[in-house]
């Protein structure tokens, strides 16, 4: 299914579409700057309360925001900022008396207990349109070498090693390390020497990131239709996060690619290798352990709990997985002649809306050129940023 | 004070830097040139040919030979064209100096030739025309 001649020109081409895709599926730094105000005065508000155990707490973010792998919502829903709420010294209570410690806190100031709903574990703050903050309540591991902590299981009975902080610190390591590549973008034979190709002068900034951003997107596109059985079957984010990690540095640490679209593909095609399994009898478990809490067995978090009671979700994760490598793989080889067939390709992994969107800032960035003349015109009458040869602006008349 | 005005570029002139600055092939006569050339907008563009027709009397004409736009847009109207059959494509504003015979037409009339097909692709997709643009009065002609 490998695209006959697929050139370097084409490739980079469709690495700067996906740069601009995950620009635009991720939150705004508007949002962002407002959540992280917002969620800076929560912060001071337990803080500022009378109570000791509230007082020594703090604030921060984790999960995708704190990641940098937001995925906007497919509806009307707000982006998720995920947060968790460190009480150190909490360890002699119960998960359930915590959670109402914060609770009862953000109640008494009215700004916030008109916007509050509880969650399972914790709860949410919702600023309609643009974000939720979902606080989750959590105290010190002394268990954990690893600075991990313990939080509340889902029925708030009893307290739960996860690593919120040095989870983000692994993922940040992970995605730091630098890929080598064979081919570099600037040797092209459709542009000359001196011109600078459009969309993006730059190959995908952070393939690890933008790997996960892509899978999660199209994670929500396919489960969306499906039954509210199948939809509980979707592979949670943190699941698509670790085993892309692991993956990418693989991947890298492997050796040299073309170029990172290969890359790209690679990680996400070997993603399945890092679930850990085996079989009893004719039951399999799975594991998708956090990297970052350790210890014995009942000090770990095991990522993929939920497939050992409920295997169909590993069925569904191999399903949905075969099906996102397909879309990734037409779009990179499949057979495209023309941008509007490119556009459709595109749908198929971030959607109809989103690649409207996208071949939109295309058009942007090319008027920009034409209205600042910045463009010039290839060999085979490519459009590109020129140094030497301008296009003088013009505009198209008639009907 | 005499106004110097700067002659024209000879139809000549105009082949000359087309054949060095575009693949394609033409025909060049006394007052008339035609030049057929191929050109890709980006590099996952399709391949697209074009005939261009110039002489000093009239306005440069750029019609695209293929493949046949109109089947590609399923025969919706496509915006900025003279005609609709013929994929005459509306390049610049008739009268307003941004085209005039002192220009060469590789410098202006083909890239905006390549500018109009990435816009049309565009607009096959999204069916907005994003390249910006004027609409003639509906009385006036060409």
């Amino acid at each position: 299914m490998k695209r006959p001649h697929i050139t370097l020109d084409q490739k980079h081409q469709i690495a700067g579409i996906l740069e601009i895709a995950c620009k635009e599926l991720e939150i705004t730094e508007t949002q962002f700057n407002d959540a992280e105000q917002k969620y800076t005065s929560v912060g001071n508000w337990l803080s500022d309360s009378g109570f000791i155990l509230l007082s020594s707490s703090s604030i921060y973010p984790q999960g995708s925001i704190k990641l940098g792998t937001t995925v906007k919502p497919l509806s009307q829903e707000e982006f998720d900022v995920d947060l968790i709420c460190h009480i150190p010294y909490g360890a002699n209570f119960d998960p359930a008396d915590i959670n109402n410690l914060v609770g009862n806190r953000l109640k008494e100031k009215t700004t916030y207990a008109n916007l509050l709903t509880p969650l399972n574990r914790g709860w949410r703050i919702d600023y309609a349109n643009e974000f939720h903050l979902d606080i989750t309540p959590v105290i010190n591991n002394p268990q954990c070498r690893n600075d991990g902590v313990l939080v509340p299981d889902k029925e708030l009975k009893t307290w739960k090693p996860s690593n919120p902080k040095g989870y983000a610190a692994w993922f940040d390591t992970y995605s730091k390390i630098q890929p080598a590549y064979i081919q570099r973008f600037n040797e092209s034979n459709f542009f000359a020497k001196d011109m600078e190709p459009l969309p993006e002068q730059q190959p995908i900034k952070g393939v690890l990131r933008r790997a996960v951003q892509l899978l999660k997107r199209h994670r929500d596109l396919y489960f969306q239709d499906k039954s509210d059985g199948v939809k509980k079957c979707a592979p949670i984010s943190v699941i698509i996060t670790t085993l892309a990690s692991h993956a990418y540095r693989k991947q890298v640490e492997q050796g040299i690619h073309d170029n990172d679209l290969d890359l790209l593909l690679g990680v996400i095609n070997s993603m399945p290798n890092f679930i850990e399994s085996y079989s009893v009898g004719d039951k399999n478990y799975y594991h998708v352990m956090n990297p970052t809490t350790l210890g014995n067995n009942n000090e770990t978090e095991n990522f993929a709990e939920k497939w050992n009671t409920h295997p169909e979700r590993a069925t569904w994760f191999n399903i949905w997985h075969a099906e996102a490598i397909n879309s990734i793989k037409d779009l990179i080889y499949g057979e495209i002649s023309g941008l509007d067939s490119l556009g459709h390709q595109l749908s198929s992994i971030i959607g109809d809306k989103v690649s409207k969107r996208v071949l939109e800032n295309y058009s942007g960035i090319i008027n920009k050129g034409r209205k600042n003349s910045l463009l010039g015109m290839g060999v085979t009458g490519g459009i590109a940023v020129d140094a030497s040869r301008k296009i003088k602006a013009n505009t198209f008349f008639g009907k | 004070m005499a106004t110097y005005r700067q002659p024209p570029i000879s139809v000549a002139q105009q082949y000359y830097s087309l054949n060095k600055g575009i693949p394609g092939q033409g025909k060049l006569t006394h007052k008339n040139l035609i030049w057929e050339y191929a050109i890709q907008p980006t590099p996952l563009s399709r391949k697209y040919s074009l005939l261009l027709k110039y002489n000093l009397n009239k306005s440069p004409e750029v019609c695209v030979i293929s493949p046949d736009i109109n089947l590609l847009a399923d025969n919706k109207i496509i915006p900025h064209l003279y005609d609709q059959d013929k994929a005459r494509l509306c390049l610049y504003l008739p009268s307003s100096g941004q085209w005039n015979k002192n220009m060469l037409l590789i410098n202006t009339i083909i890239p905006w030739s390549s500018l109009w097909l990435f816009f049309f692709e565009e607009w096959l997709y999204s069916g907005e025309w994003k390249g910006g643009g004027k609409h003639p009065p509906l009385t006036s002609k060409d």
